[in-house]
């Protein structure tokens, strides 16, 4: 249906930092800019943009900007990081259904210097999301980590995970950003003796396990595949972009059903991106996994159909998810390592490895999944050649 | 509550009573948390608030340390419980010592004030 009918044309970022110095709506420009300018594409042909709820710039005023055209499509996604993927997604739809030519997707946090998503959540008093975050935060479980806490170790209780198997996907990710000049850690990777030993956050998370808090800002370009062909780089085909939410799930409060792991909303995503694409797990040469916490990577593998359920602790041993391995994850470092722009750096990461122009590139590369946060409702993207 | 809607208000004003109640369906009579306008299973907009046992087990759980909560002290233990009606719900498990909850543990609900209104949470059963 809407299958490498658009592409990522162009991609563009700020540094990432613990301090931009700058305002939100000026590393939005900065990496809007980037992005035309790596597409080849003027501003004043831009006719679309879109970016999550919680971003602070609006499409009005980045296309006021940036100087863009007459728009004739403009969106967001709800569900904060959950929403990444589907922001292209919105692209491409605009793109396949002849809506709009040229669409730019962005999003810009000053999360480091300016807010931290660390804290207890509070949902928008009078909404009835509100409501319901109310309903939990008054017991003292607010925080995006105590309430994953809460589905990991339920995660770990079902499957047997333990905290060392938790710590392959940090050390993996620590060793591909000590590799990524963008990387927050370039140069340090990290050892199993730091990594248990790092402070308690919610148990069982500790410190190694969260991503981090950053500024910074990233931005990318979507057309048609065939004015991509046209452009100045190799077009990232994006053969497949779709949503997931599970029956009856709560956004990070998914306690009530039969099953409160992440793992739902994730397969739901990863079923339709596999159907629409025409391929299956064993294509994927790498993959780009939501790592807001690093230990729900392990039921996203799985719900990614990259093994079985309860196998991804094995799945992700010896090397098997790092550079060389039989899947490389999160070849920049993910935002456990490079930085955290919710979502957006991971998906630009994607770009790069199927241009083959990625730092830790993966050799031969043809596709690639890219999934969004897990627990919420989410998205997920395969990009290809 | 300041928050409270019509949906959740029989709730928080059971905890004034000292009662866990939740809404049971008037036409199916299937049991529901966390409270909404209907049923899920059979459409209905009526419902009658039944009162829980308080009996269950630990499902899951975490223990907070950081950062600060305003009116916890931490760690903070925290969690969800399987009600024996078979519902779940999200409590403190401050009623047990931290080094003994785990999944599993049966508990019982404990009528407390926290930070200024009628709560709840789970000890021991």
């Amino acid at each position: 249906m809407i299958s490498d009918k658009a592409a990522i044309a162009g991609i563009g970022a700020t540094e990432f930092s613990k301090n931009s110095g700058r305002s939100e709506f000026r590393l939005a420009s900065e990496a809007v800019k980037a992005a035309l300018d790596d597409a080849g594409v003027s501003a004043s042909e831009v006719d679309g943009l879109c970016t999550m709820t919680v971003d602070n710039n609006s499409e009005a005023e980045i296309a006021r900007a940036i100087g863009a055209g007459e728009l004739s499509f403009f969106s967001r996604i709800a569900f904060g990081g959950g929403g990444a993927c589907a922001v292209v997604q919105q692209a491409v739809l605009a793109v396949a259904s002849g809506l709009a030519n040229v669409v730019v997707c962005y999003r810009a946090m000053n999360e480091r210097s300016q807010y931290r998503f660390g804290g207890p959540l509070i949902g928008a008093p009078l909404t009835s999301e509100g409501e319901v975050m109310a309903y939990h935060t008054l017991h003292g479980l607010s925080t995006a980590a105590a309430l994953v806490a809460v589905m990991m170790r339920r995660y770990m209780k079902s499957y047997g995970a333990t905290r060392l198997d938790f710590a392959n996907v940090t050390i993996a990710a620590r060793k591909h950003a000590a590799q990524n000049p963008a990387a927050f850690f370039y140069g340090k990777p990290l050892t199993l003796d730091e990594y248990l030993n790092s402070r308690i956050i919610a148990d069982p998370l500790h410190l190694y396990d969260c991503c981090q808090e950053s500024d910074g800002a990233v931005a990318l370009v979507i057309t048609s595949s065939a004015r991509a062909r046209d452009l100045r780089r190799k077009p990232v085909l994006v053969r497949g972009a779709a949503q997931g939410a599970g029956r009856g799930s709560i956004p990070l409060m998914n306690f009530y059903g039969e099953d409160i792991v992440p793992f739902d909303d994730t397969r739901i995503v990863s079923d339709q991106l596999y159907r629409m694409s025409g391929l299956s797990p064993g294509d994927m040469d790498a993959a780009i996994i939501y790592d807001h916490f690093g230990p729900t990577i392990l039921p996203a593998l799985e719900a990614s159909g990259f093994c079985a359920r309860g196998e991804a602790k094995d799945f992700i041993k010896g090397g098997n998810i790092e550079i060389g391995g039989g899947l490389p994850v999160n070849t920049h470092g993910g935002q456990i390592g490079e930085a955290y722009i919710h979502g957006m750096n991971g998906i630009a990461e994607a770009v790069r490895q199927v241009r083959g122009t990625a730092v830790n590139q993966v050799a031969n590369l043809s596709n690639i999944m890219v999934t969004s946060g897990g627990g919420v409702p989410t998205s997920g993207l395969i990009l290809g050649i | 509550m300041s928050l409270s809607s019509r949906e959740f208000a029989f709730f928080y004003e059971g905890l004034e009573r000292g009662e866990l109640l939740m809404q049971s369906c008037a036409d199916c009579s299937s049991i529901r948390n966390p409270p909404t306008t209907m049923c899920q299973k059979c459409g209905s907009f009526d419902w009658e608030p039944v009162r829980m046992s308080g009996r269950g087990t630990v499902y899951s759980y975490t223990v907070h340390h950081y950062p600060p909560l305003e009116g916890f002290s931490l760690p903070h233990p925290v969690g969800v419980v399987q009600l024996e009606e078979g519902v779940r719900v999200v409590a403190g498990l401050d009623g047990l010592e931290i080094a003994d909850v785990e999944i599993e543990k049966p508990v019982k609900v404990e009528f407390i004030q926290r930070n200024g209104q009628a709560s709840f949470r789970f000890g021991p059963a």
